[in-house]
């Protein structure tokens, strides 16, 4: 286990962005848990800003491939 | 002033526990999960050397924010640095530690090249970021019941 912890990790060169998915997550869970009133609402309002955040970026991506696929 | 000292303090060493302290159970073990597994995911990705203070010391004070789990990877990392110290041996410069330092790094398998470098220290160092948010909700909810309390009498 601890030197499961000591190396680093090799990662596959594609699909690195799908990491990208547990840290929305981590971020939307902490954010949530601190805002929400009503703890039994956190996991739907977590749920609620991931997919917001995961559009955002998914928008914001999508822009700067097309800036950088037809910029002239 | 010296509970609200406290709450952060003890919000800052164990993520979530100055949530617990002020009676927010539920939301101190959400926060105790979710940050631990955050920045012990960077430490399984980046290996020993993710907490860096040399190399990242920006990303090594966010990492530090997380308490107990950014001093017990630190701690760890310089154990391991000691022993790497006591190879390089005396040097004369510098750049000459930091080449020897990343060639023996390299040897033992432990140095941290990009892609995984820089996810592996986003994960530890968004922690350490979450948790500073939950110290400083845990001071503001600590201030503001104070200050009720001073209102009502």
């Amino acid at each position: 286990m601890i030197d499961l912890l000591k190396y680093p990790m090799t990662l596959p060169p594609y699909g690195q962005l799908w990491l990208l998915l547990p840290l929305l997550a981590a971020v939307a869970v902490v954010y949530k848990t601190v805002r929400a009133e009503d703890v039994r609402r956190i996991w739907l309002e977590s749920l609620l800003l991931f997919a917001y955040m995961l559009g955002g970026l998914v928008v914001l991506g999508a822009i700067l491939w097309a800036v950088i696929s037809f910029w002239p | 002033m010296f509970k609200t000292l406290l709450a952060a303090a003890l919000a800052w060493l164990i993520p979530g526990a100055g949530h617990v302290f002020i009676g927010s159970r539920v939301k101190g073990a959400i926060i105790f999960v979710v940050i631990a597994a955050t920045f012990w995911s960077g430490i399984l990705m980046g290996g020993v050397m993710t907490v860096d203070r040399q190399a990242e010391p920006m990303w090594f004070v966010a990492e530090m924010l997380t308490g107990g789990h950014g001093l017990t990877a630190w701690r760890w990392q310089q154990s391991v640095m000691k022993k790497i110290d006591k190879d390089i041996g005396p040097v004369t410069s510098a750049q000459q530690y930091r080449d020897l330092r990343d060639e023996q790094l390299a040897r033992r398998g432990l140095a941290l090249v990009s892609p995984v470098e820089v996810i592996a220290r986003a994960y530890s160092g968004v922690a350490g970021m979450l948790n500073l948010l939950c110290i400083f909700d845990v001071v503001m909810l600590v201030m503001m019941r104070t200050r009720q309390k001073v209102v009502r009498r």
